[in-house]
């Protein structure tokens, strides 16, 4: 076969540059992926049975949007209005555990990022539909917001909400009443998304 | 072969790869230690026993431990930390234009193939122009291949023991290493990553061994079809644990097909070289059967004095090996190799006949 050092390195680095650096620039071209979301609609997450996610939350306001790039429904959904940030994962449990260990483990993983902490006391909260969990304040250096826990024996949900303090604060209530609305259904016994190789 | 620009290449993609992993994963190491330890505890044996396995998947030879490591270290570096960024921009695209429920559905399904099959063969393709000697044909394509494989396999397992971490809500660390162990290690390892790119690597050595028109299809079909097989593993089908096994079978089975056909392609033209070359007066009778065998050319170095003319044997071993994959093929094959090494097995054969305690068949 011809010599190939040359062109062959060349084409190995125009594949890499074409994959690598094209898809990212399609997906700027194609813009934020903010999908607005009606009042009354139904966001639902978690692997998906019978044409059901089990982990559903529903929009009581105006104004807020889905975020097509920082969601998979599989396991969780980013929702956004202004500043203010707005996120539901489902939470898949291999050993029995309450809403005390979840709002531990979020504290974990809300401090994975550097910049926030979760409040030291968390209050009892109820869904309109009844499930009980816990609720406290997030806090950051220049954003504050409030996280919730809810847990079931076969499955757990948390919400974050955050955003800077005038934004956060005028849509506050917005986001305490949708945190109530959050429903889990059916029990779920294998990870949603792990059976990826 | 730092000489070769390919070698920069394989670095610089190392390197910005390890960089965007390290960073990807950097906080959830810090916050999560306890998983994190037993996850390397987990995956350390099972990465060893993985490349000890593959390196010596040949039938005549084990592959060299230099080419061995950049094969790994492309899939588990340079694949893997490139293949973060493209998926999630991938699957970004898929959900902006098909919809959130789509791609929840079917973007890994669809994106994964793609991305990751293409990055972890490149990875054969760099060390191809790196080492032209590495890649003569099919089976040094489906070996390489499935050694860039499973470099990205051993990468994703620890990912997903962060991943499967953040899934319990940061509850249950260690619990979560050793679901993520038992699902993508013990019930998932034989149908990974390692297969998919074995597939797509015996047909690029195809390829790389020899370009004809037959040559291209098939690199082209086996790369088709390791993409294929990928997306069926990632497709929401067959849920659930118990259907696994018959979900990775047609993996594993295409890819034990694969790897016969390059061994049998393999020994045809080992057999057929060695007769060449023993009716040339190259190789002595008898030669060629002692070189077929690992196991032979071992228990042949017993009876020779330890020291110099042992290692002069090995040697010659080595050289009569790279003749007669010599006409293999291969990138920029030097067409005067091959009476090289018949100069060097002759001068070799004769140091070794003249020293006090000749082998047997030299």
């Amino acid at each position: 076969m011809a010599r190939v050092k040359w062109w062959g390195t060349g084409l190995v680095a125009l594949t890499l540059s074409v994959l690598c650096a094209g898809l990212p620039l399609l997906n700027e071209v194609l813009g934020d992926g903010a999908r607005p979301l009606a009042p009354g609609t139904v966001v639902s997450i978690g692997a998906e049975r019978d044409g059901a996610r089990p982990v559903t939350i529903t929009v009581r306001h105006d104004g807020w949007f889905l975020d097509e790039e920082d969601s998979l429904l599989s396991g969780y959904a980013q929702l956004t209005r202004a500043d203010v940030v707005f996120n539901l994962s489902v939470v898949v449990p291999l050993a029995p555990f309450d809403a005390r260990d979840m709002w531990q483990g979020l504290g974990r993983l809300v401090a994975m990022g550097g910049h926030m902490r979760l409040g030291a006391r968390p209050e009892p909260i109820e869904t309109t539909g009844g499930l009980t969990g816990l609720t406290g304040t997030i806090i950051g250096p220049d954003r504050v917001g409030t996280a919730t826990v809810y847990a079931t024996d076969t499955l757990g949900a948390t919400v974050t909400a955050a955003g800077p303090p005038p934004s956060f604060r005028s849509v506050a209530a917005q986001v305490q009443a949708m945190a109530r609305t959050v429903t889990i259904a059916a029990p779920l016994t294998s990870g949603s998304s792990d059976s990826e190789p | 072969m730092t000489r070769r620009p390919a070698f920069w290449l394989w670095a610089a993609t190392c390197l910005i790869g390890a960089w965007i992993a390290v960073r990807t994963m950097d906080a959830a190491v810090r916050e999560f230690p306890l998983g994190v330890i037993t996850g390397v505890v987990l995956l350390t044996p099972a990465t060893v026993v993985g490349v000890w396995a593959l390196r010596r998947l040949h039938p005549v030879r084990t592959r060299p431990i230099g080419y061995t490591l950049i094969a790994v270290a492309w899939g588990a570096f340079a694949a893997f930390g490139l293949a973060l960024p493209t998926n999630a921009a991938f699957q970004a695209v898929l959900g902006k234009t098909a919809g959130p429920v789509f791609n929840s559905t079917w973007g890994a399904a669809i994106a994964a193939p793609v991305d990751e099959e293409i990055l972890k063969l490149l990875g054969v393709v760099t060390l191809a122009l790196m080492a032209p000697s590495a890649v003569r044909g099919p089976l040094d394509g489906w070996g390489y291949g499935a050694l860039t494989g499973l470099g990205f396999q051993i990468a994703e397992n620890f990912l997903y023991v962060l991943n499967t971490i953040i899934l319990t809500g940061g509850t249950q660390d260690v619990n979560a290493a050793l679901f993520s162990f038992a699902g993508r290690v013990v019930g998932g390892a034989w149908w990974s990553h390692w297969a998919m790119t074995a597939i797509g690597g015996a047909g690029l050595g195809c390829l790389l061994g020899r370009t004809s028109r037959t040559s291209v299809t098939v690199a082209a079909g086996a790369f088709v079809v390791a993409m294929a097989l990928h997306s069926w593993w990632d497709a929401p089908v067959m849920p659930g644990v118990l259907l696994l096994p018959f979900k990775g079978a047609p993996i594993l089975l295409t890819a034990i097909i694969a790897y016969r056909l390059a061994r049998r392609r393999y020994l045809s033209h080992f057999r057929r070289t060695a007769h060449a070359e023993t009716a040339a007066g190259v190789l002595v009778p008898g030669e060629s059967h002692v070189l077929a065998h690992r196991k032979w050319r071992r228990k042949e170095r017993w009876d020779v004095p330890a020291g110099e003319p042992r290692r002069r044997l090995a040697r010659l071993r080595a050289i009569e090996l790279d003749l007669i994959e010599d006409g293999l093929g291969g990138l920029e094959r030097d067409p005067r190799n091959a009476d090289r090494l018949r100069a060097d097995i002759r001068e070799l054969r004769r140091e070794l006949t003249a020293s006090p305690t000749p082998p047997r068949v030299a």
